[in-house]
């Protein structure tokens, strides 16, 4: 039997009287591109600070490829790389030394030859002596990927990865998230609201309202069900109204 | 498992090091405060020249008119008094030092926005807390032993002055308070920034602290003008004999940082009122604010959002 790359179970998140994530059951398979979709304010950002360790659930329980993200959070750290919605680096290091210094926490023996892989990977070698202070929103972007594979991980979480790119950048990172996939088998987790990106990336999606997910399904099947054309983003506005009626 | 978490603190303390270093706000300070204690030990060496030399000429004047020749009153005071400035200097630009290093130790991280990246990575939030302390920690005492080995070369250029064990002793003993105290600002902007929601509130905070401390509480406590905290002598004053003086010195004693400072200075530098020992409301206060400031520091470092990390977020 195959281990989950994610598997979550009633995985709830509350800040105060307000509950982002609400009881969210949720799997993903190894090597799949998940695409998670809702509208601003969601829950996906919490889902996603869960999932990397970063905030701890108020209740329920997820495992990265079977390790525990509360109890074993140092093995799943190993695991998973993070591409925030923002992506931040110290601006006044190169990329060289940006990508060093991550490399570095991740306890990794060589890290030289990670960081030249990983720019290699992401076609930025070329900036490997600039500072990162300098760069555009999609050159951060790859910075960013750059970063967050330096250390092999086998599950990558991408929060809004294509927010603020130009069409170029977008098709770039596109073709990025392909290669990471299908070339080095890293199972993707990109959270986004933008629909004509998951129906071209991703193999499978989950739409969450409201804190909870409300479908769940291979987006090959939506397009056979609702033909190629705006599929998902017809099945999108869809349960997104049924949703809002029924709530 | 053990090796790996020294090596995440000391990738941290490493990369912090090579950052804090790259400000330039920071070199400049610390030259400053270098500049100073250079200062203030040029300072006593010409002061105490200029009074030698002027004893010297009256000493031949009184003989030669056959009066008699009062004692060298640079022999009757301390060698140790030549320092006085120092606590000045250690007060001011010392701690001013120390509140720009520790805001800038948190503050890199929160600005550049990293702090999700880092805690992703196989690093623990008392690791990082560890890691930033060290430096700051390490950094200030390396500024500390500047000033101490800049004294220890005043002495030993002046053959003719030498410091007795006890006089030695007391030197350490005044870097050491002098330490406490600069670290319990720099630790407190340290946590400030930390836990600060604004970039403006984290450095506003630490340093309207020192202000009141330094100038506001002296004037409160003792009706001392604001501005003699830049005089070493100054602050040493009694409390006025009124109800009001008396009621807000009892309250305010313990947590009169700046004013306790002082007064271990001009007791550890003998230029001031010897009591033996020291006061244990004066070592007593500094101690436990060092204290208070470095469990707040871990602390608010410890409980930083690290999920969110950047400053107005």
């Amino acid at each position: 039997m195959t281990i989950s790359a994610i598997d979550a179970k009633s995985l709830t998140q509350k800040f105060g009287n307000h509950i982002a994530v609400n009881n969210l059951t949720l799997n993903v398979s190894q090597g799949e591109v998940f695409g998670f979709l809702g509208h601003n304010g969601a829950g996906k950002t919490s889902t996603i600070h869960m999932l990397t360790t970063l905030v701890k659930p108020s209740s329920g329980k997820a495992h990265i490829f079977g390790e525990s993200v509360t109890a074993n959070a140092g093995e799943v750290k190993k695991l998973i790389g993070y591409v925030p919605e923002n992506v931040r680096l110290y601006d006044s290091l190169t990329t060289r030394e940006n990508l060093r210094f991550f490399a570095g926490l991740s306890g990794i023996e060589s890290p030289d030859d990670h960081v030249n892989n990983a720019m290699a990977i992401v076609g930025i070698s070329e900036l490997a002596n600039k500072r990162v202070g300098q760069f555009s929103k999609g050159m951060r972007q790859r910075v960013g990927l750059a970063q967050a594979i330096v250390h092999q991980p086998k599950l990558l979480f991408l929060d809004e990865p294509a927010s603020g790119l130009d069409p170029m950048g977008i098709k770039m990172l596109r073709g990025l998230i392909e290669k990471l996939n299908q070339d080095l088998g890293i199972t993707i987790f990109m959270n986004t609201h933008l629909i004509s990106e998951v129906s071209k990336t991703c193999s499978s999606i989950g739409v969450l309202n409201k804190g909870q997910m409300i479908f769940k399904g291979e987006v090959s099947e939506v397009k056979a069900l609702l033909g190629e054309e705006n599929a998902v983003e017809d099945l999108y506005l869809d349960i997104q109204k049924r949703s809002e009626e029924v709530m | 498992m053990a090796a790996l978490r020294l090596s995440a603190t000391s990738h941290i303390a490493t990369h912090s090091l090579k950052t804090l270093f790259g400000e330039k706000t920071v070199w400049l300070f610390i030259l400053l405060f270098t500049v100073l204690v250079v200062l203030s030990a040029y300072l006593g060496w010409s002061a105490n020249t200029t009074v030698d030399a002027i004893y010297t000429d009256a000493k031949q004047y009184l003989l030669k008119a056959g009066n008699p020749v009062p004692p060298n009153p640079v022999m009757d005071s301390s060698p140790l008094s030549m320092l006085r400035n120092l606590s000045v200097y250690f007060g001011l630009i010392g701690v001013l030092v120390a509140i720009v290093m520790g805001y800038q130790l948190i503050a890199e991280d929160r600005k550049s926005g990293v702090l999700p990246l880092i805690a992703t990575r196989l690093t623990s939030r008392r690791e990082y807390a560890c890691a930033k302390v060290g430096v700051f920690s390490g950094v200030l005492a390396l500024l500390t032993l500047i000033s101490l080995l800049v004294c220890g070369l005043v002495f030993v250029c002046l053959p003719s002055i030498s410091l007795s064990g006890s006089q030695l002793r007391q030197l350490f003993e005044f870097h050491f308070f002098a330490y406490a105290y600069m670290a319990t600002f720099g630790l407190f902007a340290m946590g400030c920034t930390a836990f600060a929601k604004k970039q403006s509130i984290a450095l506003l905070t630490p340093i309207s602290l020192w202000l009141i401390i330094t100038f506001i509480l002296p004037s409160l406590m003792a009706n001392v003008n604001p501005t003699a905290a830049i005089n070493p002598i100054s602050t040493l004053v009694p409390v006025p004999d009124s109800a009001f003086f008396t009621i807000v010195h009892g309250y305010l004693a313990p947590i009169a940082l700046a004013q306790n400072f002082d007064a271990i200075s001009a007791q550890l530098l003998e230029y001031g009122p010897i009591l033996s020992p020291l006061p244990v409301i004066q070592w007593g206060s500094l101690i436990c604010a060092f204290t208070l400031s470095a469990l707040f520091a871990v602390e608010a470092i410890g409980r930083m959002r690290m999920e969110k990390g950047a400053f107005n977020e």
